[in-house]
């Protein structure tokens, strides 16, 4: 197979090669032409590139003419490099933060911040992750609880079950007791604004027992003052027994001289979660989350719009109508594959619908995702707009025609034509008013009725 | 004499036509053409290329590495048999529709 793509891509290049030089030996002969007809160089350069034409329209045209791609339909495969769309929703995400790591981990009390990464993978409780890059990893997941002393109500409190090594791994020592003893279940840390309030910042506190949700659990250590992982609102930690049905995550100890790079392979596991930011930050986090999403509905709107007149001014011009839902079809086909590709990513690194609008991390992925599909289907409409309204082949030879200077006169736009001599489309220009409709002209004179579509391609 | 804009459909068969002699690459091909009209019949350069490539997809013609009359390294057109038997058939429509249409113009 491999032998097979390598021919191919050969042949492919061969041809590119082969389009380029026949359209450059035309460009030279026909120069040498003008210069002899007594035309100055750059004039007879000019009129030499004048009569072949967009060179460029012209490769394509014959690029796809020798590789089997449709002539008709949409060329979203050859046009769009869906690659290097795959390629950004992957590496943009962990480039992203990788940039944002550095800064959010600042204030963690870590002892070796470099060597430190979060990893939102499934992993088990045993340290089973894929990657060899950490030299050990710890296990967290969010949870809720009310915390009180016994046969107290409490209040709700939101925490975090972790695994034992989930402190040492950060380096941090507890300001009293010592932390997770492994020698029992129900253990708990507390946080030292916990203790100061809801506790009643009892100086014994420390091996005493706490109500977790009306079980009893028997407090471990309290951190000091400031502490937070991930989320500055955490006032509990937990051993975490059982972890079925939970998200469960990673904090990573990278390896010694792990470095970025490392990181940044620890980042492609798409930490959606992780990226934690301030209570203060929150509302700042939902006005542009809600910004944005209004903007990328009004973009969809626009979209379907343009779809909507697009199929109004092929029909007004007699295209065939099943000529046009294959068209359709074409688009739909061709759009769907990297469409889909991009949902899956998406599915990859989506947060939980709790958690949806609370994470600048969540936020990004969706924005990246919406926008790379709007880019897509937005570069699909573009593509449609510049076929024939006969045939529906791509539309060649660009021309631009008039100046925003003499508007009076002419409306300025570009005027692509038909390489199959079916007519002309003239593309005004946008202006203050918006996108005006697409002119097309069919070939005027004698034979205009030769031009017109026949029965059968009215369908 | 205003230029003439090109048939619909006919491209092809005068760039047959016109290669069915000797091999010719893209641009003699496109000057043959207008010293055959007397540069009267106005063939769009930029379309041509297209043409060509479509009809050795076809496998009416084939093209070969070959070098121009100044000694310049071109792809050379010629006619496959495949392609002067399509010539023949469209010469021959071409005749009875052109016989069509003088006998139509005649029409009192």
């Amino acid at each position: 197979m491999l032998r097979g793509l390598w021919r191919r891509w050969c042949e492919r290049r061969e041809l590119r090669r082969r389009i380029a030089e026949e359209l450059r030996l035309h460009l030279q002969e026909a120069t040498e032409d003008n210069l002899a007809a007594g035309l100055a160089p750059q004039a007879a350069k000019d009129e030499a590139a004048f009569r072949l034409g967009d060179q460029k329209a012209i490769a394509h045209e014959c690029y796809q003419l020798m590789c089997d791609e449709p002539a008709d339909g949409v060329g979203i495969p050859s046009r769009i490099p869906v690659m290097a769309y795959a390629a950004a929703a992957v590496v943009l995400p962990p480039l992203l933060a990788l940039l944002l790591i550095p800064h959010y981990l600042r204030d963690l009390p870590l002892q070796d911040p470099d060597r430190f990464s979060i990893s939102n993978r499934r992993v088990a409780l045993g340290f089973d992750v894929a990657s060899h890059a950490p030299e050990e990893a710890a296990a967290y997941h969010r949870m809720v609880a009310r915390i009180s002393r016994p046969g107290e109500a409490g209040e709700p409190f939101a925490g975090q079950a972790v695994s034992g090594n989930f402190f040492a791994l950060q380096g941090v020592q507890p300001l009293l007791g010592t932390g997770f003893t492994g020698t029992q279940r129900r253990e708990i840390v507390i946080s030292y604004e916990l203790w100061q309030g809801t506790l009643g910042a009892d100086p014994a506190i420390v091996g005493r027992l706490v109500e977790v949700s009306g079980t009893p659990y028997r407090v471990v250590a309290v951190m000091p003052h400031g502490y937070w992982f991930l989320n500055d609102t955490d006032r509990f930690w937990t051993r975490a027994v059982g972890v079925a049905g939970r998200e469960v995550y990673a904090s990573l100890l990278l390896r010694p001289g792990a470095g970025r790079a490392a990181k940044f392979i620890e980042a492609l596991g798409a930490p959606v979660h992780w990226i934690p930011f301030r209570e203060a930050s929150r509302s700042r986090v939902y006005a542009a989350s809600g910004i944005i999403q209004g903007a990328l509905l009004l973009l969809a709107l626009l979209g379907l719009v343009q779809i909507w007149s697009l199929r109004r001014t092929l029909l007004r011009h007699g295209s065939a109508r099943w000529t046009l839902l294959r068209n359709y079809f074409f688009l739909f086909a061709k759009a769907l594959p990297p469409l889909v590709m991009l949902a899956i990513l998406w599915l990859a690194v989506r947060p939980s619908p709790a958690s949806y609008f609370a994470g600048v991390w969540a936020f990004l992925s969706t924005f990246v995702f919406a926008m790379l599909c709007v880019a897509v289907v937005w570069q699909s409409l573009v593509d449609q707009r510049l076929r024939c309204f006969i045939c529906l082949r791509k539309l060649s030879m660009p021309l631009p025609l008039g100046v925003i200077g003499s508007i009076l006169f002419q409306l300025p736009g570009t005027e692509y034509i038909c390489a199959y001599g079916h007519g002309t489309l003239f593309v005004p220009a946008p202006t203050s008013e918006g996108l005006r409709e697409l002119d097309w002209n069919p070939p005027a004179g004698l034979w205009a009725e030769l031009f017109e579509p026949s029965a059968a391609t009215r369908g | 004499m205003t230029r003439l804009n090109l048939l619909q459909g006919t491209l092809d068969l005068i760039v047959l036509k016109v290669i069915s002699g000797a091999p010719l690459h893209g641009y003699a091909i496109a000057q043959r053409i207008r010293e055959v009209s007397r540069e009267l019949l106005k063939i769009e350069e930029g379309s041509l290329y297209p043409a060509l490539y479509r009809m050795e997809k076809k496998g009416w013609i084939r093209s070969r590495w070959g070098l121009t009359e100044k000694q310049r390294q071109a792809r050379l057109y010629s006619l496959t048999p495949l392609g002067r038997k399509h010539l023949g058939e469209e010469e021959a429509n071409w005749e009875a529709l052109a016989g069509i249409m003088g006998r139509i113009m005649k029409l009192g």
